[in-house]
């Protein structure tokens, strides 16, 4: 006991000593780190203080040290964050005003949501006659952008897509090309500066999310300088349909799972002779469609997404759906094929896209090849009396009577996928709500 | 009494990168140029030296059952304050050298000199020691670190010397750390051997 409490006490004052150290070192160092976080935000100050196209100081005295920084103080708030907008762009504080003439340049530190985090950008906006413009923009922060794609943001070449916008561009809020839905070509960069609209998609491709991050981080800065009354105008709402947000999305993906679930379930070869290829001939193919992106919702909340397609192929009709269920941590998104010949439908083929939200192990087993073939070559009779898990529906199906059981609806997933009824439920109300789409379409009575 | 063999055991006898192949997580991961193998190398250095002489010098009071806890706390202080004085007085090498700094706590140099000397040999014994052992590591990173940005980047410390006509950037990335350690580690021991088999010959005339 002695000898315990001995060796505790010799170890506590060893941490003691230690833990005495480290705080005097971190004392004696903590202002030369602060120096060094200010010298960098003065680089970058200074960087956003140029004339991006003579490259001149557009002040005379710059701000050298924190102390002529601290003067130019123009708005700041204890809690850090100055302007939250409703993107949930930020502009944080300190924000700084600088006089030079007629001239009043507001810089701003102020961030969007970007791929993997907040894109943290510090700009400068100028007013001279009572005309605001933005005039330079640097990049701070994209560590998690991806490298490649959505990194380079912080080239040269794409953050100059962002300078010199005019007050009508501002006011009008700043979008990206795609997101405008404009194509512009490189002697129309500049005047369509004054619509707001920024054209990135040359340079910086697959990566709209990053550059609409920063075109968001603008907006809330122009919003900040018109609630504090720099800017007296009637700002627009920059809207993006769902339809957009698709388009993030992976066609390649897609294209691929389409690909999959053309092929016949019971024969091995392709339902159609022309399987699609690219985005143009899916496009060719879209049966329904609607704007607000869902075509269908059913009674247990699984979604039939827009748009859907329909092949035709001699006698036979092909219809695929994008469809959702909602499994154990969030939407379980699938694509699925169904065929009507001879007045007969039958569920073909399902391909998991998206189960991020399941738990690995248990509920992301969804997208293992023998858990998915467990749901192909659903009978129309299956389909009509509802597609339910064995579980649900308290039956126990041995192996060999899988098919047979499909002819009812019943889909045993109990063996391949233990205790995770959740993600194969969603699955099933999703097949559920496609029947009932198609039902609802006229597909099938 | 202080032996100078302590010095030159470390520094080439017994070189921790070459002979004993010991830390060589940070001899791949920071020899990208001559300047970050010299940072990674001096700064291993200070946390060697500091860390040999504490432990030296509490090698009688340190109970026996808990002494690696203790020489980790030990290392671990000295780490954290060169992390913290390299951030505030060389923000461009802290940076570039990133998580390597704070990963010296687990170096097995460090750990490995305070096992087996420190904590059995008097204060300057044990300052020689981690001299020699500091400087051979420094050395052998140097080594690596300029042969690796001579061809990598035609540079030594920045200083161009092949200009632009000259650059094989793969020795740069991650497989040129392993190229060049593997070859430069095949280059010593073969003088090693050729050295031993000289002085057998010697041995067997005499």
């Amino acid at each position: 006991m002695k000898e315990h409490l001995k060796t505790g006490l010799i170890l506590a004052v060893f941490m003691l000593a230690s833990g005495l150290l480290v705080s005097i070192v971190y004392n004696f160092v903590s202002p030369y780190l602060e120096q060094g976080d200010i010298s960098n935000t003065l680089k970058a100050i200074e960087e956003v203080l140029k004339d991006p196209t003579s490259g001149s100081l557009i002040i005379s005295s710059i701000p050298k040290d924190k102390k002529s920084l601290d003067e130019a103080v123009w708005k700041d708030s204890p809690d850090g964050v100055l302007y939250t907008s409703s993107k949930g762009a930020k502009v944080y504080s300190p924000s700084y005003m600088f006089k030079e003439g007629s001239k009043e340049i507001y810089v701003l530190t102020v961030s969007g949501l970007g791929f993997g985090g907040e894109v943290k950008s510090i700009l400068s906006l100028v007013k001279e006659n009572n005309e605001l413009k933005l005039n330079k923009i640097e990049v701070l922060d994209y560590s998690g952008e991806t490298p490649g794609l959505g990194a380079k943001i912080a080239q040269d070449s794409v953050k100059s897509r962002f300078y010199n916008i005019p007050q009508e561009g501002l006011i009008s809020g700043i979008r990206v090309d795609k997101d405008a839905k404009a194509s512009i070509s490189t002697e129309e960069i500049d005047s369509y500066k004054e619509q707001g609209i920024v054209k990135t998609s040359d340079i910086m491709t697959g990566a709209t999310i990053t550059a609409r991050a920063v075109a968001d981080s603008i907006n809330a800065a122009v919003e900040f300088l018109n609630q504090e009354g720099v800017l007296k105008a009637e700002l627009k709402e920059v809207s993006v349909e769902p339809s957009d947000v698709q388009e993030e999305i992976d066609w390649n993906v897609i294209l691929q799972a389409i690909d999959k679930i053309l092929i016949d379930s019971e024969t091995g070869e392709y339902l159609v002779s022309d399987v699609p290829t690219d985005l143009d001939s899916l496009e060719s193919a879209i049966w329904k469609e609607n704007s607000d992106g869902v075509l269908y919702t059913s009674s247990k909340g699984a979604k039939v997404y827009s748009p859907s397609y329909k092949f035709t192929e001699d006698a036979r009709e092909i219809y695929v759906l994008n469809i959702a269920g909602k499994g154990f941590g969030g939407e379980v998104k699938s694509i699925i094929s169904f065929v009507k010949e001879n007045n007969e439908l039958r569920l073909n083929k399902i391909e998991v896209l998206d189960y991020s939200g399941e738990t690995p192990g248990l509920g992301a087993k969804i997208a293992e090849d023998k858990v998915k073939e467990r749901f192909y070559s659903i009978p129309y009779s299956g389909l009509s009396s509802g597609v339910k898990v064995d579980k649900d529906a308290g039956v126990t199906v041995s192996s060999e009577e899988i098919e047979n059981y499909k002819k009812q609806g019943v889909v045993k997933t109990s063996d391949v996928m233990t205790s995770a009824t959740i993600t194969a439920r969603s699955v099933a109300d999703s097949i559920n709500a496609a029947v009932e789409f198609l039902k609802q379409e006229g597909v099938i009575e | 009494m202080a032996d100078i063999k302590n010095f030159t055991n470390g520094l080439i006898k017994n070189n921790p990168t070459f002979v004993q192949v010991l830390g060589i997580c940070p001899t791949l991961a920071t020899t990208t140029s001559a300047k970050n193998a010299l940072g990674m190398g001096v700064a291993t250095l200070f946390a060697l030296i500091l860390s040999n002489i504490v432990i030296s010098l509490i090698r009688k009071i340190v109970p026996e059952n808990v002494r690696i806890p203790i020489y980790i706390v030990v290392i671990a202080s000295f780490v954290t304050v060169i992390d913290l004085l390299m951030h505030g007085f060389l923000p461009e090498l802290w940076e570039s050298l990133g998580i390597f700094i704070p990963l010296i706590v687990v170096n097995c140099i460090i750990m490995g000199r305070a096992e087996a000397f420190a904590s059995k040999n008097g204060v300057i014994d044990s300052i020689f020691d981690a001299l020699g052992n500091g400087l051979g590591f420094t050395g052998s990173l140097f080594l690596i670190g300029t042969v690796r940005e001579l061809i990598g980047n035609g540079s030594i410390l920045g200083i161009n010397i092949f200009g632009n006509s000259f650059k094989v950037p793969l020795l740069v990335l991650a497989p040129g750390a392993f190229l060049t350690l593997g070859l430069l580690l095949a280059m010593f021991n073969s003088i090693g051997n050729s050295k031993k088999n000289k002085q057998k010959k010697v041995g067997a005339n005499k």
